[in-house]
């Protein structure tokens, strides 16, 4: 049960053909042979810096993008050899949330309408419409549900909003969520909230949730406690293991920049992060060409670790220690210094 | 008045008019900036902090209104001048040369169509100096290398060709080209990576030490804000809430939303188990709740709490709390 594969994404790739003033166009791989498995039940975050692809790695496995090459498998199914009727009674099981709920949400239609619709459309004997609404409204905190039938969108703050998108994205009785970006847009004082709104919904159904963030600290915090940590750069997955190795034991140079570079209300802390972050991170401005035109890892350029072997060679997913979920992709791994954050993280 | 202060800002208020009203977006601002400091205005969208930045640099928006209050500021000479009675000409001469702000999403300030040390010389030009080409290049350069940014470079290409966290940094480097007292910078972090940020936050503080600049910023991001501020003012609501220096603010903060805020960040390092989300909403500043703005999300609200809004309590030296549990 534990280990059940609900999605999977094999060997994929998305190239798109960057085309460049009078001269050579290079393709660009926003997704570079990604091999993913993701398991029934779990928490799996996805994170990365903007342009690493993980957008376009949640769009292709909810389906809403085709892989250039590759195959994606949702129940056991390779969803791009699927006829269509067959697919159309797979497809609810999926659901993706989208990063904006100013513009996933449709402004001109009341609250009670936004969920009502698609309830009509996806369960035949609802009984009383009024009572799904308002038992969906109540399990996402909109509370008391019917002083919201009448409101519009406009009357819901980002926080509210996203928890309208959250649940209409439960009507169809999804197995599987991707969530994106779901607290970027929203204030402070509610990301824990959604983040906390999540964790529960896994931990009450047992859904799957995948979701994307560029904000370590989310991803600790929505994956802990059983869940994965995947860390994406330039269209590879670079590190994935569960927080507590990912994040308490980072092994990719890149993983310890990016932890490195995440404020954390400390001053004391700060600076030492400040003074460690150049140790595993070379600051200077490259093109995409560039860094798309070696054969060896994404991360080259920036790495002080980096020896021929990294510019040449493509690093492999490899596990690393006794954890045998953590997996890492560098030559380096041996060579790197102990985590210095590991006291006191 | 204490001299150590360069800016005073003393029950500052300001409005937007909108159709179903008025939008109270800063309600009795004091806040002092010591010379040569960081200061970090904290709050989330919509709670007024930009407010204080363009209601005390005189830059709101058409509909936006200056209600009432005073801000002083500390020439070279020692003179204190109130920055809401001055005439507009005389403001303008402060603004850029001794008071220098960046708005938010500069990234697109820059014009596309022209080379980046264009900027510079149209500046220069529009400001009434008489500097040679020359000067202004070196000038420029130097700036840009203090940034981290090859300057010559830089100055020789179109923006479209430097990278969002480039072109923040051309712009700090370009609103410091006349040496300005004060720096003030609208949300300089927001969509920047994490990479690029904590390079921009390392600059910023690099800068600062090297100039003496007074600093002053406005961010959504407390723990950006933490990292970079000597003294941090929490807005909710249009109120500033709490203020002090910032260890005591994020160490030991006092106000229910401070210490709300504090407990529901999401960081890297710390006890996950003690994150903890603030139930409610914000309130609306078009008829924000009577008393204080807090009350309705407060887990110490009292009786009082919805009936009077109150004032600013000293907890402690530079420590000030806008809240009933710290009356004397």
């Amino acid at each position: 049960m534990k280990n059940e594969v609900v999605m999977s994404l094999k060997n994929v790739s998305k190239v798109f053909v960057k085309r460049r003033f009078f001269k050579k166009s290079f393709p660009f791989y926003a997704l570079e042979n990604i091999d993913l498995n993701v398991l029934k039940g779990e928490r799996l975050s996805i994170i990365g810096e903007s342009g690493s692809g993980k957008t376009t790695l949640a769009r292709i496995a909810a389906s809403l993008d085709v892989p250039t090459e590759g195959a994606v498998i949702w129940f056991g199914k390779d969803i791009t050899k699927l006829k269509s009727r067959e697919f159309r009674k797979l497809r609810p099981k999926v659901q993706y949330i989208h990063q904006n709920p100013y513009a996933s949400i449709n402004p001109s239609r009341a609250i009670f309408d936004v969920l009502a619709d698609p309830l009509k459309r996806h369960e035949d004997n609802i009984g009383s419409l009024e009572e799904r609404v308002a038992e969906l409204l109540k399990s996402v905190g909109i509370v008391p549900p019917e002083f919201f039938f009448n409101k519009y969108p406009r009357h819901l703050s980002g926080g509210g909003l996203q928890r309208l998108a959250i649940a209409r994205a439960l009507i169809p009785k999804p197995e599987i969520i991707l969530a994106d970006e779901i607290v970027s847009m929203i204030d402070m004082s509610f990301r824990a909230a959604i983040v906390k709104l999540l964790i529960e919904l896994n931990e009450r159904t047992g859904i799957t949730i995948v979701m994307i963030s560029h904000d370590i600290g989310v991803a600790r915090y929505f994956s802990h406690n059983g869940g994965r940590i995947a860390v994406m750069l330039r269209g590879r997955i670079v590190e994935i293991g569960s927080p507590e190795s990912v994040i308490g034991n980072p092994m990719h140079p890149y993983t310890r920049a990016l932890i490195l570079a995440s404020p954390v209300a400390n001053k004391k802390l700060a600076i030492m992060k400040r003074e460690l972050l150049p140790k595993y991170n070379i600051q200077k401005e490259v093109w995409e060409s560039e860094i798309m035109r070696i054969s060896g890892c994404r991360y080259a350029f920036f790495c002080p670790f980096a020896d021929d072997k990294c510019w040449t060679e493509k690093p492999k997913l490899l596990k690393v220690g006794e954890d045998s979920e953590h997996r890492v992709a560098c030559h380096m791994v041996r060579k790197l210094p102990t985590w210095e954050l590991e006291s006191v993280g | 008045m204490n001299d150590s202060k360069i800016l005073r800002i003393e029950n500052l208020s300001a409005i937007y008019l909108v159709r179903e009203g008025s939008i109270k977006a800063a309600v009795d601002i004091n806040l002092d900036m010591e010379e040569g400091s960081i200061t970090a205005i904290v709050g989330e969208s919509a709670s007024g902090k930009s407010t204080i930045l363009e209601a005390m640099t005189r830059s709101l928006p058409p509909n936006g209104r200056i209600i009432g209050g005073n801000v002083y500021y500390r020439r070279n000479n020692g003179d204190y001048v109130n920055l809401m009675e001055i005439k507009e000409e005389e403001l303008r001469k402060l603004r850029w040369s001794e008071i220098a702000l960046v708005p938010q999403a500069v990234q697109n300030a820059l014009n596309p169509t022209i080379r980046v040390f264009d900027h510079f010389v149209d500046t220069v030009e529009d400001h009434g100096y008489n500097w040679k080409i020359k000067e202004i290049w070196d000038k420029a350069s130097n700036l840009l290398d203090m940034m981290g940014l090859d300057g010559d470079r830089v100055l020789r290409s179109f923006p479209h060709e430097l990278s969002g966290g480039m072109r923040q940094r051309t712009l700090i480097a370009l609103s410091l080209l006349f040496d300005p007292r004060i720096l003030i910078l609208d949300e300089p972090t927001s969509a920047l990576d994490v990479l690029t940020q904590a390079r921009l936050i390392r600059v910023l503080d690099e800068i600062h030490s090297k100039l003496k600049i007074t600093m002053i910023f406005v961010t959504h991001d407390l723990p950006v804000a933490a990292e970079l501020a000597d003294y941090m003012g929490v807005i909710y609501g249009g109120n500033l809430v709490e203020r002090g220096r910032t260890e005591e603010v994020i160490g030991d903060p006092k106000h229910p939303y401070t210490k709300a805020l504090v407990s529901s960040l999401m960081l890297v390092v710390g006890n996950i188990e003690k994150i903890k989300p603030i139930p409610g909403e914000p309130p609306s500043l078009l008829n924000p709740p009577k008393g204080c703005v807090f009350h309705p999300r407060c887990p110490f609200k009292m009786d009082r709490c919805s009936k009077e809004s109150p004032p600013l309590f000293k907890v402690d030296e530079d420590h000030y709390v806008r809240c009933w549990l710290y009356e004397e």
